[in-house]
């Protein structure tokens, strides 16, 4: 795929007529300064662009990736005017053609100094980008690699992303005489994602305690905490958040199902449970995928089973793996005694401890 | 009722028969409770919220297993559940395989795949896939999923 624009200033009209039907925005970003008419005038490579200059400038494969992935590394306040602009009028664009891009799925960023600034599809791989002066036209030229795009995936559903089961396990916490919990996990990778530079993991944690029946009275479940984090190998490939739920601490519904929904270039993901009680919530905000829940009865405690559960989706480098260490805890509460179990990355049997936790 | 932690400690203090006093007003779980904490109502609105392939139970459930109801789900690109699983769990657990009953109208698969496992169709042309996990499955546990009638959740009798 060829995209190609001949442009002169304003800027605007420029970047405007570069909207591409395969989704991407490219063009020579605005710089402070204007002619003798006052229109902005335009630099490339620190020279004042102007009738008569002429100059060719190839921005390689490699230096574009960098520029993507410094890009990806920062977050949406992070973003220039004119990164800003041109994401903005390729969601645009989209929105108009039907398309299913979010800033999630939108790279936005600059080039040759920040002469120049693109913004696409994360799905959309560009193998180098020309930018020619004659007469002081500009024209700039992208070539890109023939990948499917979200846009593209709106005209079937043959060609649209989907989640791929990429593992999943339990782990039993039980405390003797009291009761037990199951803690499931699932990984899923977003498949026929058309990205060769990135991948979406997804990961789904619940938690689900139950007191025994006794003779007297039953134990009571006082807190449920799950919680996931990436290996530390991993880190350095991991990008950014995309998503994830609960986003804030929250107060359940008397059982109600609660149902999480978290995406990733549109395509979502869901964990259902039986919400009670108070939950609260916390995420890193610097180590994409660690997160957790917490289910915390208070100072008066109910009986009956209770769950907790989170769904997030984080952006990784291609090829990074997505494992996660789990952490999971039960405490449940008899005759004023809180009994707990926890383990990382297995199941336990513990005997009652009595302490106050 | 509730247990308020601060009464705790002087619950302590008393008398067995004021234990079993606070425990009469704890309302014991009824049949239908001890078999899901999901009722009607709690699947009718989860499917009112997650439209898509069908909800897919057994008509009956084995003696000691609970369902933990719907568990995870994935949408396609239309916003459609086109996989949804659920799980049923033994008490204790331990006392045999945790089963996870996964239905899928997708191609390609994208229900968790386990080594042991049984594949059956719902009727309506979804897959269904039960897997254990846990505790290896008897010969018998994989004969009861493999015959035990499945459908509309509603038509469930153990569902309260």
């Amino acid at each position: 795929m060829i995209a190609k624009i001949r442009t002169l200033t304003p800027i605007v009209t420029a970047l405007t007529a570069f909207v591409a039907a395969t989704g991407l925005v490219v063009g020579p970003a605005p710089h402070a300064g204007a002619d003798s008419s006052g229109q902005p005038t335009p630099e490339i490579a620190g020279e004042v662009i102007g009738p008569g200059a002429d100059a060719t400038i190839l921005v390689p494969e490699a230096e574009i990736d960098r520029a993507r992935n410094e890009a990806a590394d920062e977050t949406e306040a992070e973003l220039t005017n004119t990164e800003e602009r041109a994401q903005d009028m390729l969601l645009d664009a989209s929105e108009r053609s039907g398309g299913t891009l979010t800033e999630d799925s939108v790279d936005a960023f600059s080039l040759v100094d920040g002469d120049v600034v693109v913004a696409m599809p994360v799905t959309i791989d560009i193998a180098q980008v020309k930018i020619d002066v004659d007469d002081g036209y500009v024209d700039v030229s992208v070539v890109a690699n023939e990948v499917e795009t979200p846009l593209a995936q709106g005209s079937g559903p043959g060609m649209a992303p989907f989640w791929g089961n990429d593992g999943d396990g339990d782990y039993a916490l039980i405390v003797k005489g009291m009761g037990d919990a199951l803690f499931k996990w699932e990984r899923d990778v977003l498949r026929n994602d058309g990205s060769s530079a990135y991948t979406w993991y997804s990961y789904k944690r619940k938690g689900d305690a139950h007191p025994f029946e006794r003779s007297g009275p039953n134990a009571r479940v006082a807190k449920l905490r799950v919680q996931s984090y990436p290996y530390d190998q991993i880190e350095k490939g991991l990008l950014n958040w995309v998503d994830w739920e609960p986003a804030s601490d929250f107060s359940g519904n008397e059982g109600a199902p609660v149902t999480l929904s978290v995406s990733a270039l549109g395509i979502g993901t869901v964990v259902t449970f039986a919400d009670r009680d108070k939950y609260k919530v916390w995420r890193n905000p610097n180590n994409p995928g660690s997160y957790w829940i917490e289910m915390d009865q208070g100072r008066f405690i109910d009986s009956g089973s209770r769950s907790a559960g989170y769904a997030v989706v984080w952006k990784a480098k291609q090829g990074t793996p997505g494992s996660q260490h789990d952490f999971q805890r039960v405490v449940f509460f008899y005759n004023s005694g809180d009994y707990y179990c926890d383990e990382y990355d297995a199941g336990d049997t513990c005997t009652p401890n009595g302490v106050d936790h | 009722m509730s247990w308020p932690r601060a009464l705790g400690t002087v619950v302590a203090t008393l008398s067995g028969a004021a234990i079993l006093a606070l425990s009469t007003g704890s309302a014991s779980l009824g049949s239908s409770h001890d078999r899901s904490e999901f009722n009607r109502a709690a699947v009718r609105s989860y499917l009112d919220e997650t439209p898509g392939v069908p909800l897919v139970l057994p008509r009956t459930l084995p003696a000691s297993y609970r369902w933990l109801g719907p568990d995870a789900a994935q949408l396609n690109w239309r916003g459609w559940v086109v996989v949804r699983s659920s799980v049923f769990v033994p008490g204790p657990i331990g006392s045999g395989p945790i089963v996870t009953v996964c239905i899928e109208a997708s191609d390609p698969s994208q229900c968790p795949r386990e080594t042991n496992e049984v594949i059956r169709a719902d009727g309506s042309g979804a897959r269904v896939v039960i897997l254990f996990s846990g505790v290896e499955p008897t010969r018998q546990d994989l004969e009861w999923w493999d015959s035990v009638e499945l459908g509309d959740p509603f038509d469930a009798s153990w569902l309260g």
